[in-house]
């Protein structure tokens, strides 16, 4: 029995240890709902609804549903050869994995049925798909995942839209804050992939054109729980300030762990993951002083930001409209419009989202440049102040690497 | 000098953590000779209910309680449910497949979890009293770090003692050496098996409440992480049934501080992988197989 428990562990741990980074579970996705008829326009749903970003599919799953429902009940398409149709959705599980995504999207590209696809919630997994969406012609809308990589990725015919802000306009926005703070020495913890690398080496970039070179650049994997290193590292350099690139469990822990240490330098959340009700629960005060973006402006007091705001609130029972929800949602009547716009179909349906400009989504404009890229997207920053996040400025976005500062509002 | 201290810290926490993960798992692997690849998930879902059992009674002895309880009982009914069943079905043609189960097992409960945790992480208060000791400068260690020290001291003690000196342990160590001689001497070994797992369970409960408590958080993918981790330093350690899991865990601890510490995090896993396969090239059976250490 023990010889072959040894060779049962041998093996094992080796396959184990291929698998490493992978924290979800591997199963091949599949449609898990079908709906399609002539008066039905049927949108390919996407993201990670399971796995250890389900809570990101949860999001964009029910962004898409509620933009839908608006649709549907106010009598399908406004307009075009498909007025009156309603929207459904056929969803796609990539369970936060590339590979899935990838697999998955070849499906979505060959079902005829399909008009568009809106959802993923990984850069990485974005990446994966964009370019097999963009050969084929296929409208791909990126519903979070906004890595410049999605885009540069898919050149062989603009099909391919990024929904949210890209990462240089997340990135820029809180750098330029910490420049305006007067922060000389900051510091940077981030995770490793598309994400964490991308929107760091955009803020390395930012401080070095104001001749201001971190003072320590560590990294992490999103599956550790452990950051004392990294952070006694930062700590020895002196920094006076540190940037934070991770996820809002992550950045709770890298606050708890750096107040275990005695690191006590106001924080910098480049990547837009504050903003949520998770993040500052579990951060407690320590979140006080972090200064952090988001596309959603909690005192924005328009038409359409009470109507988005009720209805989310309706459907969830949540009170702020989490980022993964809006960019969904906000894919989702960027389809309807093209639709009504005179889109007949899946072929020039890229060119209608070109053209299209929604004045009022609930959080801002939309529509997009001729790359792909959202014009005119914006991103409110704040300071958490007593466990609530106060809002004192706000970017634009008006290029695919540029942000101005506009006054709120 | 904070560095390196902090990084030992590290090390030691991280490590013990490790040992009690890999405790788990080598007691099934070495007691029932399977590779019991839901030990992580099932450790996870017993720290949710430890977790929430605080959450309602709001004492921590409950919590911690309802923690080893939980991953006993997993344990137990995953054994009882599904690999006696299967085993007792099992061709002898495929038994190196022998695996398959606990995977199917450690799906099934992560599912489980990600409908008791949509979130996929959640923020927790510690399921252990105490508050902040201050090592050296600013460090101050959370009262879980000190918890798991005495558990990685008392866990591994008081199993020895058991397995060496109680009439159960005897007959988990004769039914671990030879299932059918043991059978022959009228040992249940249904009922020993049983036990086993449940001791192995139970292990798992008590190092995620302590994972918990440490880290603040709890989450699914701990699961996953458990069981690797826990492969990891029970290949380095050795299949044995205690003191393998304890050195490998705790060597696995400090390779992956000193590496993020004096080298990059994006080395650690390529170090700690590399290591891996020269001790499997070297010493198959893990760096303490042969040594008197392993026979407890």
């Amino acid at each position: 029995m023990k010889r072959r428990s040894a060779v049962l562990l041998a093996g094992l741990t080796l396959v184990l240890g291929a698998c490493s980074s992978d924290t979800s579970t591997t199963t091949a996705s599949a449609p898990t709902t079908t709906a399609a008829s002539a008066q039905t326009v049927t949108i390919a749903l996407g993201g990670p609804f399971s796995g250890a970003s389900k809570s990101t599919g949860d999001k964009i799953r029910a962004g898409a549903k509620l933009a839908a429902d608006e649709v549907n009940s106010s009598g399908g398409i406004a307009a075009g050869p498909l007025k009156g149709a309603t929207i459904s959705f056929k969803e796609f599980d990539d369970a936060g994995l590339p590979a899935n995504g990838a697999s998955n999207i070849r499906t979505i590209v060959d079902d005829q049925s399909l008009i568009a696809f809106v959802g993923s919630g990984i850069s990485d997994v974005s990446v994966a798909m964009a370019p097999v969406a963009s050969q084929a012609g296929f409208p791909y809308l990126s519903a979070y995942a906004s890595s410049p990589k999605v885009l540069e990725a898919a050149t062989a015919q603009k099909s391919v839209f990024v929904v949210p802000p890209t990462f240089p306009a997340y990135s820029f926005s809180v750098t330029d804050v910490l420049l305006k703070d007067g922060r000389t020495k900051p510091a940077i913890i981030h995770g490793t992939g598309t994400y964490g690398d991308g929107v760091t080496d955009l803020s390395v970039s930012r401080l070095k054109a104001k001749s201001i070179t971190p003072v320590a650049n560590e990294s992490f994997a999103f599956t550790d729980t452990d950051f004392r290193t990294q952070l006694a590292k930062i700590k020895s350099a002196g920094p006076d300030s540190l940037i934070i690139v991770g996820l809002a469990n992550v950045d709770a822990l890298i606050l708890k762990q750096a107040d275990e240490l005695g690191l006590k330098v106001p924080f910098y959340d480049p990547g837009g993951v504050t903003n949520s009700d998770q993040f500052l629960k579990d951060a407690g005060p320590l979140a006080n002083g972090l200064v952090g973006n988001t596309p959603t402006y909690a005192a924005r007091n328009t038409d359409a930001t009470n109507s988005l705001r009720a209805g989310y609130t309706k459907a969830t029972g949540e009170s702020v409209v989490p980022d993964p929800a809006v960019f969904s949602y906000e894919g989702v009547r960027a389809v309807a419009a093209a639709l009504a716009d005179g889109a007949k179909g899946r072929q020039d349906l890229p060119d209608h989202l070109r053209r299209i400009h929604i004045a009022d989504t609930g959080v801002g404009s939309l529509r997009f440049g001729a790359d792909g890229s959202r014009i005119g997207g914006r991103l409110y920053v704040f300071r958490v102040n007593n466990g609530k996040p106060e809002y004192f400025t706000s970017f634009e976005q008006t290029g695919p690497q540029e942000v101005k500062e506009v006054p709120l509002g | 000098m904070e560095l390196f201290l902090t990084v030992c810290v590290t090390s030691l926490t991280l490590g013990l953590l490790y040992a009690l993960f890999a405790i788990g798992l080598g007691l099934v692997l070495r007691g029932a000779g399977e590779v019991n690849l839901a030990h992580g998930d099932s450790l996870m879902l017993a720290t949710y209910v430890g977790v929430g059992t605080l959450h309602v009674s709001g004492a921590r002895s409950f919590g911690v309680l309802a923690s080893v309880a939980a991953g006993a009982g997993l344990g137990v009914l995953s054994y009882l449910l599904v690999y006696a069943p299967v085993g007792a079905r099992r061709a002898t043609g495929v038994a190196g497949l022998g695996f398959l189960p606990a995977l199917g097992v450690a799906l099934v409960i992560r599912n489980v979890a990600e409908r008791v945790n949509p979130q996929g992480s959640q923020g927790v208060r510690s399921l252990f009293a105490g508050g902040r000791v201050n090592l050296f400068a600013d460090y101050r260690l959370p009262a879980a770090g000190w918890w798991v020290l005495g558990a990685a001291i008392v866990v591994p003690l008081g199993l020895a003692v058991v397995l060496r000196r109680s009439g159960v342990g005897r007959r988990v160590r004769a039914v671990a050496d030879d299932p059918l001689l043991a059978r022959a001497a009228g040992i249940p070994v249904t009922r020993t098996l049983a036990v086993t797992y449940a001791a192995a369970g139970a292990v798992g409960g008590l190092a995620g409440a302590l994972f918990a408590s440490f880290f603040g958080q709890v989450f699914v993918a701990l699961g996953w992480q458990a069981t690797l981790k826990g492969f990891v330093a029970a290949v380095l350690g050795g299949i044995g049934w205690l003191r393998g899991a304890l050195l490998g865990g705790l060597a696995l601890g400090v390779i992956e501080s000193f590496v993020s510490g004096y080298l990059s995090t994006r080395f650690r896993d390529v170090v700690t992988f590399l290591l891996l396969v020269a001790v499997l090239l070297v010493a198959p059976r893990g760096v303490l197989a042969g040594s008197r250490l392993r026979q407890v």
